[in-house]
């Protein structure tokens, strides 16, 4: 059975103990909905004592599916003020899975002044640390500590300073499988703020001497399923650009269709948006020693990930991905990949998340703080906010605080939440998603471009959304999206392989189900917390101003968007 | 000449994009989108969009941006 590990910051105390065994065949997204829901207060101060910090596995950990060892981390967000579940890939996963873990509570706040750190040791063991001489570290300095204090293959969960300072925009920073680098992000909602309050300053995860094995209901026949999953996403993998190109890729299909963010979503094109797009990208690679098609996690086939480095070749960072680009480059008027590639390690060392953060500098530039296109002044705010001015910690509360400090009109935010790379006018089930997902404005909710009929028309838009939500919810249970779509022909022997794995039902509607149950219980929880139908609502600008792209305004009416989840 | 993602192929008189596809050896299922110079065409009419010489199709596994 799968255990699960309390950590009580109160009374600092650790307790590891058997799983609950209605939450054994759970995991992602769907155990931090039922955790959640269960067991922490919705209407309490996502930083005071009642809320918990919760990490856990997906269903699949530990398997040899692909990419079944990613990670998620919940909570109540500070950022939204509801519920909130942020995935990851990187290491951690995997080892948390080989020590038999699948679930991490992190309870309480402690009474004493301090700052910890939970470790798991290779025999297994589990105890809180003390981690007062990292205080004030950023993520890749942090990581570099912990890995010159211990002789062993190991995982990190971090926080950079950011966190410790409770910015609303906070990260949590996860070691990439092979490289270390602190570079995948648990990046939405501000459980970076979450972990902050707790004190806790990382998790460690040595590699166990001893490998937990998990008692499958029929081994063979999992393993004859995964396989042949396994074999699918990586056919798949050969001709999919995120894996040939890296998530970049996905400029080719924004840039010239009004659907890439340009200017603080006006709704404009940006001409220059090959600059930095895939054929930029790659000759950089190139010519610097740079690489892509590597994995952040083991045994993913499709390897979207990527080391960029500067004009000298040395290491910049990793996981340089499109959100990134299309928001702090054309979103911010910035067609330098190079300097973009600066402030993904800059958000990535204070641990901050870039989304987040580069809608902040867009209303910065709509405000007229900073010149549309000023590379050097939005590192400099990014400074400003590593060095804890007090404009840098303006800038931590996020998006809407900033944008309404400075008395913008124009704030692109869902339940408080900024919004990722695609404008909602030039891709309406996206803008459905937004206004709609639990989440808040999430790019990995249900992202429907070129799936309706048209993406400026209004037919099946709202349809489209509500499949994909779904799908996408019982997706991030179980692994990356990028290898789920892949999977997409047999998605039915998802169903078998829990019942292989778990035991009982095979029928498709478990995994459906799953989706269903799981985005019924998270708005139950935000019902709970104060959101109301108000919340569901995309900003005025994007229904009042028509994308000078297209045409377009975002036309979906409030009643679609209020029955979208009448299952 | 055609170009399917990385992929040249010839082009045919005729030829849809669902035929480039397949001539490509490539597969599309419900998660692929498919461009073709830039412009999205929905799954539905890949074998009703007729494609003239150097076009450049662009298949991705659109799930989200990263």
């Amino acid at each position: 059975m799968w255990s699960k590990v309390i950590v009580d910051m109160k009374n600092q105390t650790v307790k590891r103990e058997a799983l609950e065994v209605e939450l054994q065949d759970l995991g992602g997204r769907a155990l931090i909905a039922q955790y959640l829901i269960k067991n922490v207060p919705p209407d309490c101060d996502p930083l005071g004592s009642e809320n918990q910090l919760i990490f856990c596995t997906t269903i699949f950990a530990g398997s040899n599916l692909t990419t079944a060892n990613r990670m998620s981390v919940g909570g109540k967000s500070p950022l939204t003020g509801g519920i909130k579940e942020s995935n990851v890939g990187g290491y951690a996963g995997a080892l948390l899975a080989e020590h038999g873990v699948k679930l991490i509570v992190v309870k309480g706040l402690p009474e004493t002044k301090g700052l910890w750190q939970l470790h798991f040791d290779r025999e297994g063991n589990v105890s809180l640390e003390d981690a007062e001489g990292y205080e004030g570290l950023n993520n890749y300095e942090l990581v570099n500590r912990i890995h010159k204090s211990l002789d062993n293959r190991l995982a990190t969960i971090s926080i950079g300073a950011a966190g410790e300072r409770l910015y609303k925009c906070a990260s949590i920073q996860v070691s990439e499988f092979a490289s270390n680098h602190p570079s995948r992000a648990a990046a939405r909602g501000g459980l970076g703020a979450l972990m902050g309050s707790k004190r806790l300053k990382s998790i460690i995860i040595e590699k166990p001497l001893n490998k937990f094995t998990f008692n499958y209901n029929d081994k063979e026949r999992f393993n004859e399923i995964s396989k042949k999953l396994n074999r699918m996403v990586a056919e798949g993998a050969k001709n999919d650009p995120f894996h040939n190109i890296g998530t970049i890729a996905t400029i080719e299909a924004t840039g010239a269709n009004g659907v890439l963010p340009v200017d603080n979503f006006s709704g404009k094109l940006f001409p220059k948006y090959a600059e930095v797009g895939s054929g930029t990208f790659l000759t950089n690679l190139s010519n610097r020693g740079g690489r892509n098609k590597l994995a952040c996690q083991p045994g993913c086939a499709v390897q979207c990930s990527n080391e960029y480095r500067d004009k000298s070749g040395e290491y910049l960072t990793s996981g340089l991905e499109y959100e990134t680009i299309a928001l702090f480059g054309p979103n911010c008027h910035i067609s330098d990949l190079d300097a973009i590639a600066m402030m993904d390690r800059m958000c990535d060392d204070l641990g901050i998340d870039t989304i987040e953060a580069a809608n902040t500098m867009a209303v910065c530039m709509e405000s007229g703080v900073l010149n549309w296109g000023d590379s050097d002044g939005v590192i400099k705010l990014l400074k400003e906010m590593t060095d804890g001015t007090e404009f840098g910690y303006l800038l931590g509360g996020g998006c809407e605080a900033v944008g309404k400090s400075l008395g913008c009109k124009r704030i692109p935010t869902v339940k408080h939440q900024a919004i990722a790379g695609y404008d909602p006018r030039n891709t309406k089930g996206t803008g459905v998603t937004y206004a709609t997902s639990p989440m808040g404005a999430d790019h990995t909710a249900g992202l429907t471009m070129g799936r309706a009929f048209e993406d400026t028309g209004r037919t099946a838009q709202a349809y489209a959304s509500n499949k994909l939500q779904v799908a996408m919810c019982f997706a991030d249970c179980m692994m990356c999206i990028f290898a789920f779509s892949h999977m997409v022909p047999e998605l039915p022997l998802l169903a078998e392989l829990m019942a292989a794995m778990y035991g009982g039902s095979s029928e498709y509607a478990r995994v459906t189900g799953l989706g269903v149950k799981t985005l019924l219980t998270e708005r139950a929880f935000n019902k709970a917390a104060g959101l109301t139908k108000e919340d569901d609502r995309l900003p005025d600008f994007f229904y009042n101003e028509p994308s000078p792209a297209t045409g377009s305004r975002f036309d979906i009416n409030d009643h679609e968007l209020d029955v979208i989840f009448d299952f | 000449m055609i170009q399917v993602n990385d992929k040249k192929i010839s082009y045919v008189a005729g030829m849809t994009v669902a035929d480039a596809i397949e001539a490509s050896g490539a597969t599309t299922s419900a998660m692929t989108i498919v461009l073709v110079n830039g412009k999205f065409i929905s799954l539905d009419m890949l074998n009703k969009t007729a494609l003239k010489d150097e076009a450049t199709i662009k298949l991705l596994m659109l799930i989200s941006g990263g």
